[in-house]
């Protein structure tokens, strides 16, 4: 069963970077990524989840119509057993403290490093195998 | 009137007898014609002397009545004529006119009595209250005529000496009568006994008829008159007081005209030598005004005044004593300044204080040149003086304060333009301040593709070179393969480079338009700016390499603790250390080494519920067109790239917005610039708690 990072953002430009920062890993297999436009689709592709294990899910905040914060809980409510990564622009305490009382595992500041991302889905990746 | 004398005496039973005999006359024989004739004949005589007599003492009356009609006020001159009158027509010795006042007889004219005949003894014997058996006196004690035909007839008579010194026998008197009592009394005197007839007696009575009208007339006029100086001084007085209240409403602000005027005027109303006006403070007594004061006692009083109020002058005592000090005589007041008054040359002295509230605010003084009382109505003008005078402090104090009320809201209305404008200013600020957090987030998302794919974009060309390296090529395609690769990984890197440094001002717009900050609690002000002294100084040594300045502390201990955001005052002295690091440093370099010396001095001071923070550079200074904009966003003086011209715009916010306090600027172009912040010890829950966006 395929291991699958699932990516909501509305920046379309985002899936063709993350391919690009994660091309090794994807040419290699290792896991798969999906991207999300909205919450909704987010939730939908959540649900339909069928034939492959959703490791992460990263999410933006700041998005048109259902906000990173609002998905949060729903996607935990749905799959309590998968980790959410929220992804902001504005790295103040309070926004912070609502991701992580809404359930997130934790808080990544746009620009997003890499680097830690990696190490967070290797991780995963790892315990899953 | 009614006065039937009923005293003793022949002439009344003369008199009466004549008119029964020529009624009871009748024809007869002819010693009874010639008894008749030498009756008529006698008769004749009789009426003839009679009618002489009416017509003399008409003459007196009528001379009399002369006199008081001419000279209506001199009543002694009435009794004079009377005397004489009253002696001529009752035939020899000497007459007098006395006067009682209800209580005692007084001497009012005497008539050929010379020294030589007694007439000291006579007028010794007045003032006298009335004698028992005198005949002025009991004419005067009876209300009725006296009339002693010899007083050696009489047991005891009470003036033996006159009679001795005198040598009189008859005395004959008669009351003047008003209302039915005696003021006075006529007395002819004879040596002989039995000397004046009832007839006599009668015209005295007119004649004392006449003095009394005399007496009246002259008292009226008197009384006429005295009304008529009292409304005189009455109106004097009355135009003097209005003439000080005109003085008063024309000149409301300044109180010295008006004291003039008073001077004036009780200079002139009391007949004085002199008028001072004093004010008293409370404690001390300061001269105010003076009229007609000699030079040397001005002297004497500019040198000895302000002084304590004591009793040796009278404007001492009414301020002391609250009421009117009146020194009749300051010679025989042995507490009075001599001193003063021999050199102003007056004698008697009078201060009425003036009273606010019954507080003595200053008193009004007047002195005479001779030792006499002054009158009631002086006081009564010098208190109404007093009066006014307070009047005219008050209203120039009511109109003191006015304008300082008027100033004081002018100045209030002058700091709320002030205050107006800040916030206009302020809220330019912010407003500009949210449109750069909106802009700087739009900004931040490209911006970030833009780092992110070109960093990725440099790790592509290196595979795509690794790549290129395992095909087989010709050494001259393999180069230019290789040099365009390269040519591309430059631009990238500048691609990165670049936007790392737009990333750099979008953070910083971010900052100054930031939701809340970190939690503000009572710091240390001295260990914040050691704090920041220290981070600066690294900081740049790190930066650049051979960067030096001496820094100079002068840290007040009593600058102690204020509530402030410790973070956000850190980042403004950072920030303007920075800058003096940078000023300096130019300097220096424009200078070419020489023997400038960097300096950098941070200072601190306690200024109560304030705290002050310097920082001062001897550096290149702050031309006055930059000046004026050096706290605006975005304005930097520095070459691309070096600032981002947020620095002091956002310490202008965190020192003014956060922490309610202020930040000024002073700087002399090539010489130094100084900072000087200052902010209230409860800064942070006096400014706006650090919400700025």
């Amino acid at each position: 069963m395929s291991l699958l990072v699932l990516v909501v953002d509305d920046e379309p430009d985002v899936e063709e970077l993350f391919r690009q920062q994660f091309r090794r890993d994807l040419r290699a297999g290792r896991f798969i990524m999906e991207f999300a436009r909205s919450g909704d689709m987010a939730l939908q592709r959540i649900g339909e989840a069928e034939g492959v294990s959703i490791i992460l899910i990263l999410s933006d905040i700041n998005m048109p119509g259902m906000t990173g914060l609002e998905l949060l809980p729903r996607a935990k409510a749905a799959r309590p057993d998968v980790s959410v990564i929220m992804i902001t622009a504005y790295g103040d305490a309070d926004t912070k403290q609502k991701a992580l009382e809404g359930g997130a595992e934790g808080l990544l500041t746009k620009p997003i490093d890499f680097g830690a991302l990696r190490s967070e889905i290797d991780m995963r990746v790892q315990r899953a195998a | 009137m009614t006065r039937r004398a009923t005293t003793g005496g022949k002439a009344g039973k003369a008199r009466r007898g004549n008119t029964k005999s020529r009624r009871t006359g009748h024809l007869g024989s002819a010693s009874t014609l010639q008894k008749q004739l030498r009756e008529r004949t006698r008769e004749l005589v009789e009426s003839r002397k009679q009618l002489a007599e009416a017509l003399e003492q008409q003459a007196a009356t009528s001379e009399i009545l002369g006199v008081i009609s001419k000279s209506p006020t001199r009543v002694e001159r009435v009794f004079e004529i009377i005397a004489v009158n009253a002696l001529r027509l009752c035939g020899s010795g000497w007459s007098g006119v006395m006067l009682f006042n209800g209580e005692t007889i007084e001497l009012a004219a005497i008539h050929n009595l010379s020294e030589f005949d007694g007439a000291g003894a006579l007028r010794r014997s007045f003032p006298r209250k009335p004698s028992r058996t005198g005949a002025t006196d009991r004419a005067i004690s009876t209300n009725r005529p006296c009339y002693i035909a010899d007083v050696s007839a009489i047991d005891q008579y009470d003036h033996p000496e006159l009679v001795q010194s005198i040598g009189y026998r008859s005395i004959l008197s008669v009351p003047m009568l008003r209302g039915g009592q005696a003021v006075g009394a006529i007395s002819i005197v004879a040596k002989a006994a039995n000397a004046f007839s009832e007839r006599q007696q009668a015209l005295l009575c007119t004649f004392a008829d006449q003095a009394v009208i005399a007496i009246e007339n002259a008292r009226l006029f008197d009384e006429v008159r005295q009304r008529t100086d009292d409304l005189s001084e009455s109106l004097e007085y009355q135009t003097a007081t209005s003439e000080v209240l005109n003085v008063i409403s024309r000149s409301p602000t300044n109180v010295q005209p008006v004291f003039d005027a008073i001077c004036e005027s009780a200079s002139r109303l009391c007949d004085a030598v002199f008028s001072v006006v004093w004010r008293y403070d409370g404690d001390l007594l300061h001269y105010a005004a003076s009229h007609n004061f000699t030079r040397e006692v001005l002297d004497n009083i500019f040198k000895t005044y302000p002084k304590r109020p004591d009793r040796s002058v009278a404007a001492g005592r009414a301020i002391l004593d609250g009421r009117i000090a009146h020194v009749p005589d300051m010679l025989a007041d042995p507490e009075y300044s001599h001193e003063l008054a021999l050199a102003g040359n007056w004698r008697a002295s009078l201060a009425v204080p003036m009273l606010r509230d019954g507080k003595p605010v200053g008193a009004i003084s007047v002195g005479k040149a001779e030792a006499v009382p002054f009158s009631e109505r002086q006081m009564q003008l010098l208190t109404t003086f007093a009066d006014q005078a307070v009047i005219a402090i008050e209203n120039a104090r009511l109109f003191d304060e006015v304008q300082a009320r008027t100033r004081e809201l002018a100045t209030s209305l002058e700091d709320l333009r002030t205050t107006q404008d800040r916030l206009v200013q302020t809220e330019k600020l912010a407003s500009l301040g949210q449109l750069t957090a909106g802009i700087a987030h739009e900004i931040k998302n490209p911006l970030n593709f833009v780092n992110n794919f070109s960093g990725v974009s440099v790790e592509l060309i290196d595979e795509l070179q690794a790549t290129l390296g395992t095909i087989k090529a010709d050494d001259k395609t393999v180069a230019e393969i290789s040099e365009l690769a390269d040519t591309l990984r430059g631009n990238l890197d500048k691609i990165v480079q670049h936007g790392k440094r737009a990333d750099a001002i979008v953070k910083n717009m971010l900052q100054h338009s930031r939701q809340g900050s970190a939690e503000h609690r009572p710091a240390d002000i001295n260990a914040l700016v050691e704090e920041s002294l220290n981070l600066a100084y690294h900081g740049a040594r790190a930066e650049k390499q051979g960067f030096n300045i001496t820094l100079k502390r002068s840290l007040d201990p009593a600058a102690g603790e204020a509530d402030v955001f410790p973070q956000d005052i850190t980042r403004v002295l950072l920030n303007l250390i920075s800058n003096g690091f940078y000023a300096a440093t130019r300097r220096k370099a424009e200078g070419n080494g020489g023997d400038y010396k960097p300096v950098l001095a941070a200072s601190t001071r306690d200024l109560g519920d304030r705290v002050e923070i310097r920082i001062r550079d001897n550096g290149t200074g702050i031309p006055p067109e930059v000046k004026e904009q050096i706290f605006n966003p975005f304005f930097t003086t520095k070459p691309a790239g070096e600032g981002t011209g947020l620095g002091l715009s956002i310490s202008h916010d965190i020192i003014v917005k956060q922490h309610g306090g202020s930040i000024e600027v002073d700087t002399r172009p090539g010489e130094f610039t100084e900072f000087r912040i200052v902010f209230p010890r409860k800064a942070a829950t006096l400014g706006e708690g650090g919400a700025l966006a």
